[in-house]
C-alpha cells in the first residue's frame, strides 16, 4: 500500500441509473425575494429549460420564476429534459433567502 | 464590464449537506450578479471538456459570458463539516497543470489564484487573491500587470509571501516590492484591516450573525470589495466595510440576497479590541469513536478560532473515578469563562456540567442537533444558548466569550 489518498472518493451523491431515478437536493440560486415569500414548505415548483443550454428555472404554479438552478451538474438535467423527461421540485426548507429544494422526475 | 478569472469547482459538504459547483471564480460571479443585475461579467476559467456545458449553464444562467481554457480534470473539494480543511480531489500535487495560461486583458479585474494553472492579466484596477494558504502566488510572479492593484490576503498567504508574520514586514512587503494601491489583510475573527499608500490603516469589523455558514465566504468578500472599489468607485475602506457586511448577510443565509433589509436585524458588527483569552470548557461524550471525532472536531475548530480550551478527554484523560477524573474536571471547569456542551445522547456527565456551570453563572453555549425541547428544558430555561448547527455554536462560543472579556 502507498498509503497516498490521491484516490479520495468524491461522493457526489447517490447513482442515478436513468433520468426517472434523479433526485437532487440543491439550493434555489438567485431566487426571487417576493416569490419566496410567498413559498411555504411542501410546495411544488416546475423546473423550466428556457434555452438548450439553458437557464433552469423553477417556476410557481402561476408561471412566475422563483429562482434558477444549477446544482452540480446542470447538464445532468437538461440532458434529461432534451430527450424529454419533466421535473418537479419540492420546497424543503426556506430560512431567509436559503430556499432547499428537491428536483425530481415527474414521470417517476 | 467586470472581468473575473478563477476557479470552477466541485464543492461538498457532508454536514449540513451540500453539494454544489463553485468554486472562488463562479462564486464571485454570483455574487457580483446579485449585486448588479445590469453590469457586464465575464468569467475566464479552466474547464475539462466534459464540464464545458456545465459552464455554459451558469453562463446562461447569471448572464454572463464564459471563457473556457481547457484543463484535464474538474477539481472538488470536500469537506466533512465547515470549519475542516476541504480534501481536494485530485491531491493537490497530482492535479495536472493546465498547458496554457489564461491571458487577457480588460479594465476591472477580480483575480482569484487557481489550482490547475494561472492566469496573466493586464488591467487598470485588478483585485487579486491568491486563494492559498500553502503556496501562493505573488501577483507580479504571475506576469500579470496592473495600473492600481489591491490584494486581498489573510494573514498567513501574507505572511508566507513576506516572509515573516511581522505587520510591518508585510506591509512593506507589498507596497514595495508588489506596489500594491490597497492592502487587505483579513485576520479571521478578528476582521481585517485595509492599508493605503499614505500609510493609513482602517480596521474592518467581522459581524455577528444569527447563523454562519463559513464555506465560500472569502471568495463573497473579494468579490463585494472588488464591485464596490473597482466599479462603484468607494474608498477602498468603505468598499471592505460593505463587504464585510454583506458577506455576513451570504454567511446567515447561504445566499447572495444581499439587500433584503429583515436580515439586518440579526447582523451587528464586532469590534473585538482584545482577543479573548478566557479558557473554554469543552463538555461532552467521549465513549464511541463518533463522540470522540466530535468531540476533537470542536477542539480543533475552538483552537482554530484562536481559543484556549480546557477539554477533559484531551487534558485528563479517559480514568475511573478512583483516578480522580471528577475532580480534575470540575478543577478544570472552575477555571473556564465559557461552557461549549455536546449535548446529543444526553450524557449524564456533560448535563452534571452544564448544571454546575449554571450555577457558577458560567455561560453556556449547547450544541444539540438531535434532542426535543422537552428533553432541553431546563437548559433553555436557563439561558443557555442552544444551537442545532456546529460551527454556528463554535462561532457563538467565540462572540460571547469576547464579549464578556470586552464589558
Amino acid at each position: 500500500m502507498s498509503g497516498s489518498s490521491s484516490d479520495y472518493s468524491f461522493d457526489s451523491g447517490p447513482v442515478q441509473t436513468s433520468c426517472a431515478d434523479i433526485v437532487l437536493r440543491t439550493q434555489l440560486a438567485s431566487p426571487n425575494p417576493a416569490v419566496i415569500a410567498e413559498l411555504g414548505v411542501g410546495d411544488i415548483l416546475t423546473i423550466h429549460l428556457l434555452s438548450a443550454v439553458g437557464p433552469l428555472q423553477a417556476l410557481t404554479a402561476d408561471n412566475v420564476v422563483a429562482g434558477a438552478i444549477l446544482t452540480s451538474n446542470p447538464a445532468l438535467l437538461i440532458n434529461c429534459i432534451n430527450n424529454g423527461s419533466e421535473f418537479q421540485a419540492r420546497v424543503l426548507s426556506i430560512n431567509g433567502g436559503d430556499c432547499q429544494i428537491s428536483i425530481y422526475c415527474s414521470n417517476r | 464590464m467586470i472581468t473575473i478569472v478563477g476557479g470552477f469547482y466541485n464543492e461538498r459538504c457532508l454536514h449540513p449537506d451540500f453539494r454544489e459547483k463553485f468554486g472562488s471564480g463562479l462564486r464571485g460571479c454570483h455574487t457580483i450578479r446579485n449585486l448588479d443585475s445590469e453590469v457586464e461579467i465575464g468569467f475566464h476559467t479552466y474547464a475539462p471538456d466534459d464540464e464545458l456545458l456545465n459552464l455554459k449553464i451558469a453562463g446562461s444562467t447569471l448572464n454572463m459570458a464564459t471563457y473556457p481554457f481547457k484543463s484535464e480534470q474538474i477539481i472538488s473539494f470536500y469537506y466533512d463539516h465547515p470549519m475542516r480543511t476541504p480534501i481536494i480531489t485530485p491531491r493537490p500535487d497530482l492535479i495536472v497543470p493546465a498547458e496554457t495560461d489564461i491571458v487577457f486583458e480588460s479594465d476591472l479585474i477580480l483575480y482569484y489564484g487557481m489550482l490547475e494553472g494561472k492566469a496573466r492579466v493586464k488591467g487598470k484596477r485588478v483585485v487579486y487573491d491568491p486563494q492559498s494558504p500553502v503556496k501562493p502566488i505573488a501577483f507580479r510572479a504571475t506576469g500579470s500587470t496592473a495600473d492600481e492593484l489591491a490584494v486581498v490576503v489573510n494573514h498567513k498567504e501574507a505572511s508566507i509571501l513576506a516572509g515573516s508574520w511581522d505587520e510591518a514586514t508585510i506591509r512593506n512587503y507589498f507596497f514595495n516590492e508588489e506596489k500594491v494601491a490597497v492592502l487587505v489583510l483579513k485576520m479571521g475573527p478578528k476582521g481585517a484591516k485595509v492599508f493605503n499608500q499614505a500609510g493609513e490603516e482602517h480596521l474592518i469589523p467581522v459581524h455577528k450573525t444569527a447563523s454562519v455558514w463559513k464555506i465560500g465566504t472569502g471568495d463573497v468578500f473579494d468579490a463585494i470589495f472588488s464591485y464596490y472599489w473597482m466599479a462603484a468607485g468607494l474608498k477602498p475602506e468603505e468598499a471592505a466595510f460593505k463587504a464585510s457586511f454583506m458577506t455576513a448577510i451570504y454567511s446567515n443565509t447561504r445566499n447572495y440576497g444581499f439587500t433584503a433589509s429583515k436580515h439586518h436585524e440579526y447582523i451587528q458588527p464586532l469590534n473585538i479590541s482584545n482577543y479573548p483569552t478566557g479558557k473554554v470548557y469543552l463538555a461532552g461524550p467521549f465513549f464511541t469513536y463518533g463522540q470522540k471525532w466530535v468531540i476533537n472536531e470542536i477542539y480543533r475548530g475552538l483552537q482554530g478560532l484562536g481559543l484556549a480550551v480546557f477539554s477533559p478527554w484531551h487534558h485528563v484523560g479517559e480514568g475511573t473515578v478512583e483516578m480522580g477524573v471528577a475532580e480534575k474536571d470540575i478543577i478544570g471547569l472552575k477555571e473556564c469563562k465559557i461552557v461549549f456542551a455536546v449535548v446529543d445522547g444526553l450524557d449524564s456527565g456533560t448535563l452534571f456540567e452544564i448544571g454546575y456551570a449554571v450555577r457558577m453563572e458560567i455561560p453556556v453555549i449547547v450544541y444539540v442537533e438531535n434532542e426535543t425541547p422537552a428533553a432541553l428544558t431546563m437548559l433553555s430555561g436557563t439561558f443557555c444558548v442552544i444551537e442545532k448547527d456546529m460551527t454556528t455554536a463554535l462561532y457563538k462560543c467565540l462572540w460571547m466569550l469576547a464579549e464578556k472579556e470586552n464589558e
